[in-house]
């Protein structure tokens, strides 16, 4: 739509105003990022980056001032022997509370999405501990251990070094199954009829159908729950406190209660920081690790 | 259909599930209305009559009112908060997912929610001293909030994408503005996610622990669970009371649950669906 | 115009939701802070103590020391802010790092090596009250010569036993000598009752139970003081009296009640109270607490004895390790120090010990009215069977590790105090930093 005649390159004109009809445009799917910008910025990532500059000090937790000491305290968390057994703790506490919630989930999902008497009834008997508080579940939990559980086993669970974890264990999937179990509902809820008629024409009983059906469809919800299920119990924090704060004998001290422990008990605050960086590394390389595996066998629909 | 009905096998394993299931909100029921005479004579043992003074007690001793006030305000400052700001940013999100400034904030998001708490722990104790925020209920629910967007977020992303891009165009068209095209059409169109997000913050919020225990350190201030930890802890002797003041702060979580259920179902059944 | 309102709703509903929560903000927690009132004379003036015992006589007696002291000075309240055991420590030690400190607090002899030189905490030393204590009762609390803290009354490590149980066992006397002990154990369990009960699922009896044995059996008993331990001049492994000490709980745990690290120590309070349980040994806190649980129970007290000597047979008394502090930062330190030698008097003592709340520590109170276990100790007290220690804790991080290893060698059956001993020494030097 050029005029030729006059000297000033008319075409710019229109360009420029394509940049600014595009820089509004732009502009104003910006905004909307602002205030999620802004609390996020606020809440995790200032906090972030001046947590990692703590990681470098020896503050105590309780005077004003404190020291740089380099990375004093990484090189003491590779030689510290009291960091061993949490870690292990941690990782045998997390990979089995994740593979038997999601098992358990994952069948009573099933189950419920069957043709069943009652299924609402049952539905909400497992959703509503959603909504008791972990140190509320934590502490009804070791009443009933103590008084009830030891009179039916003979022990406590929470009193012996070799069971206390499984007593930590059904606490966190009592409190937690119900969120899975929705997840795999609608995951199931999901999957077309059709492929389920089509393979029982094929003559596939139940079992054939269940792995070869509703597995494979049902990748999207378990990347979603075992990703989010093991993440969250390596850095499960209230139920541990609540139920042991990482007894008898600190067999149940996990990760997390042991940097509480070095902050508030110890008064070892930078230490502390040290610990929580290095934990997190981990979780992250973890989380983005198992979010790879299960979105590549993640099936097409 | 029969191939669709659960085995018996299921159905015993699902029964002796819901019998666990169910047994500490036996336990606590009873516990509360028994006396510390009755309860020592086991844990199973039945009261002779209903003890409310359990009840009037843990109210008082465990300032019930007071922490249920704080909890009220602050669950629904935050969810409001929440919803609104993981809204407008998975809009955003949604609709420049070619963008890879956009996707990089995603993945950012998304690392942030394997963030332990205790990483920042420590910063956001300083943070809040320097700014004085310690121990009130504005500085709790910013917190909280932007703990929890992250998560709120990314669950409405899916959503965002699905809804068409034609609809906005022809408003556009119109001549309206961004502003008006996410109010009058995307948000109302969000509202099965948003009710999801809603319902699963309040009961996040509701039971929120770690920031709490950090930020809420004076009597006045305290929300329900700092105040069960607080009360089990110090008052261990008086089991019953405790039992009543547990009871007592259940009732109101589990109500609003069961009536809000639905919506999180339904959320849920979409937002697996979208991915 | 239905989209129109769901607008407004929403904008409302954001504008109602900052207001809620602005509102929440400014009004912060109720209460007056202190630092919004200046402290002039006759001001109204609002003092925070944080307290972290429990005790319902503490608690009770508490109260009526605050009704008092403001009935006098109506221009001063006292709050108190409560805190559970566990979580006291984060909450003191967040309020004084952030500045944000309480005027009054319950301070433990371990605070003061962090919080001292900190410059948290007021000195007290020119207060008239420190004539109201005997030669050595404030160590504890003193450093270069300075007093920090005040303390009302002193907690003896020692066996608690209910009266009544002894009676029906035919146990007519208390036991002088080790043997003796371990007999009235054997006739207690002949009897179906519990001759120990230990609530091992919470650390701090754990500790408590050590520290009963190990005041008698290595502090009084000529030992290497906890402070050689932790700065190892000493060592566990070859030393006569921890093997003793460690021989000690071998011999004690099967008389213990089953699973101990499984039941808590409410548990126990409430045995030893309704006759199921004989003894606890721990401090005279189990006295109070075991009240608490049957008002009509009658307990005894008895230092646990050690040796086969009935001579040698001494309780030992440690200056007291919880008192009260007044922040040095305080913006009322005067209304503080008001409060504190208040609650300290010799008046405010006598209503401790009519409460029945413990033995209080402060000259000019008459404790010829104490009653049942706290006459017991008094008595003693005043026979002189009583051995000055020094101090019975070990810092945080040694006392962590000293309680999973004494729990580790419990739960291992007390199978192996030479492998109990080999490993305390093993994480005491570790944490020499």
């Amino acid at each position: 739509m050029e005029q030729g005649t006059s000297v000033f390159p008319v075409r710019w004109l229109f360009y420029g105003k394509d940049i600014m009809k595009r820089l509004k445009r732009e502009l104003s799917y910006v905004v909307f990022l602002i205030p999620s910008l802004l609390l996020f910025g606020f809440c995790v990532v200032y906090p972030f980056l001046s947590g990692i500059q703590l990681a470098f000090t020896d503050w105590d937790g309780i005077s004003r001032t404190y020291n740089f000491v380099g990375a004093d305290n990484f090189t003491k968390l590779l030689s510290d022997k009291n960091v061993l057994q949490p870690i292990k703790t941690t990782a045998i506490y997390g990979l089995t509370v994740t593979a038997l919630n999601n098992v358990l989930a994952l069948f009573i999902a099933t189950t419920l999405s069957k043709k069943l008497k009652g299924a609402a009834f049952f539905k909400t008997t497992f959703f509503i501990p959603l909504a008791i508080s972990a140190v509320l579940a934590s502490f009804v939990w070791k009443y009933i251990d103590s008084n009830l559980i030891s009179i039916l086993l003979g022990n406590s669970l929470l009193g012996k070094r070799e069971t206390v974890l499984i007593g930590i264990i059904l606490i966190s999937l009592w409190n937690n199954l119900g969120s899975n179990i929705m997840i795999y509902m609608a995951g199931i809820a999901g999957i077309s009829r059709d492929y389920e008629e089509a393979s029982m024409i094929d003559g596939a009983n139940g079992r054939q159908r269940f792995f070869n059906i509703t597995v494979p469809m049902l990748m999207p919800s378990f990347t979603i729950c075992i990703t989010l299920t093991l993440t969250a119990s390596l850095r499960e924090f209230g139920t541990v406190l609540a139920a042991t704060g990482g007894g008898p004998a600190g067999s149940s001290q996990t990760v997390a209660i042991l940097i509480y422990d070095y902050m508030f008990k110890y008064s070892r605050a930078g230490y502390a920081q040290a610990i929580s960086l290095v934990f997190m590394v981990f979780l992250m390389v973890i989380g983005l690790l198992l979010t790879k595996f299960f979105r590549s066998k993640e099936v097409e629909a | 259909m029969s191939e669709n009905r659960a085995s018996l096998g299921s159905k015993l394993a699902l029964a002796v599930f819901t019998a666990i299931f169910l047994s500490p909100f036996f336990i606590c029921i009873l516990m509360a209305v028994k006396s510390k005479q009755e309860t020592s004579k086991g844990i199973l043992s039945l009261p002779e009559r209903i003890h409310w003074e359990n009840f009037t007690s843990a109210i008082e001793k465990a300032r019930i009112l007071l922490s249920m006030k704080n909890s009220i305000l602050i669950t629904v400052c935050s969810v409001i908060i929440i919803v609104l700001v993981a809204a407008t940013a998975a809009y955003a999100i949604g609709r420049r997912y070619h963008n890879k400034f956009y996707r990089f904030y995603e993945t950012l998001l998304v690392s942030s929610m394997m963030l332990p708490f205790q990483v920042i722990m420590v910063p956001v104790y300083r943070m809040y001293k320097e700014l004085n925020l310690l121990n009130t209920r504005t500085g709790a629910v910013i917190m909280i909030s932007g703990l929890a967007v992250a998560y709120s977020t990314v669950m409405m992303i899916g959503f965002v994408r699905g809804i068409p891009l034609e609809l906005e165009e022809a408003a556009q068209i119109e001549g309206a503005g961004r502003f008006r095209i996410f109010f009058s059409i995307i948000f109302p169109l969000l509202k099965p996610i948003l009710a999801t997000v809603a319902t699963l913050q309040f009961l996040g919020v509701w039971n929120e622990f770690n920031v709490s225990i950090l930020l809420l350190q004076k009597e006045a201030i305290k929300t329900i669970p700092m105040q069960q930890y607080v009360f089990f802890g110090a008052y261990g002797a008086d089991y019953n009371t405790a039992f009543a003041a547990a009871v007592i702060t259940m009732i109101p979580v589990i109500v609003i649950f069961l009536i809000l259920q639905k919506q999180v179902v339904a959320g849920m059944t979409a937002g697996a669906v979208k991915g | 115009m239905k989209k129109k309102l769901v607008a407004v709703m929403m904008a409302s509903a954001l504008v109602l939701g900052m207001t809620a929560c602005s509102s929440g903000g400014a009004d912060k927690g109720g209460s007056v802070k202190p630092d919004e009132v200046y402290s002039e004379e006759g001001e109204q003036v609002t003092l925070e103590f944080i307290n972290g015992s429990a005790e319902e006589q503490y608690v009770a007696w508490l109260d009526e020391v605050i009704a008092n002291f403001e009935e006098k000075h109506p221009n001063i309240k006292i709050e108190i802010q409560k805190t559970s055991i566990d979580s006291f420590n984060q909450t003191v030690m967040t309020r004084f790092a952030t500045g944000d400190v309480p005027d009054l607090f319950s301070f433990s002899a371990n605070d003061m090596t962090d919080m001292v030189p900190s410059g948290y905490v007021l000195d007290l030393t020119n207060s008239p009250n420190m004539e109201n204590y005997s030669e050595g009762m404030l160590d504890s609390f003193t450093k270069d010569g300075k007093v920090y803290a005040l303390p009302i009354a002193n907690d003896f490590m020692c066996v608690t036993y209910n009266k009544g149980t002894f009676e029906k066992a035919g146990i007519k006397k208390v036991p002088e000598t080790w043997s003796e002990f371990l007999e009235v154990c054997k006739e207690l369990q002949a009897k179906d009752i519990v001759p120990i009960a230990s609530g091992f699922s919470e650390q701090w009896v754990v500790n408590g139970t050590s520290q009963t044995v190990y005041c008698a059996q290595v502090l009084a008993n000529e030992g290497p003081t906890l402070a050689e331990l932790v700065d190892r001049s000493s060592t566990f492994a070859g030393t006569e009296q921890w093997n003793g000490f460690f021989t000690k709980l071998q011999e004690i745990y099967p008389y213990m009640n089953k699973d101990p690290f499984g039941t808590d120590q409410n548990t126990c309070y409430s045995m030893l109270a309704n006759g199921e349980a004989g003894m606890i040994l721990n401090g005279t806190w189990t006295v109070t607490n075991a009240t608490a649980m049957n008002p009509d129970a009658e307990f005894g007290i008895f230092a646990l004895p050690v040796s086969e000597n009935a001579d040698d047979n001494v309780m030992p008394m440690c200056p007291p390790e919880a008192a009260v502090a007044v922040a040095a930062e305080s913006p009322h330190k005067e209304e503080a120090v008001q409060f504190l030698e208040y609650m300290m008097s010799p008046e405010s003592a006598s209503l401790y010990a009519e409460k029945g709340a413990g033995i209080p520590i402060i000259k000019g109170v008459d404790t010829s009215n104490l009653k049942g276990a706290f006459k017991d100790a008094a008595d003693i007290m005043n026979r002189g069977d009583v051995k000055v220690i020094s101090s019975k804790s070990f810092p945080s991080a040694n006392e962590d590790a000293f309680i999973n290893d004494v729990s580790g060698f419990f739960l291992d059956g007390c199978k192996d105090p030479e492998g109990a001993m080999k490993k305390l020494d093993t994480d005491f030097d570790n944490l020499v930093k």
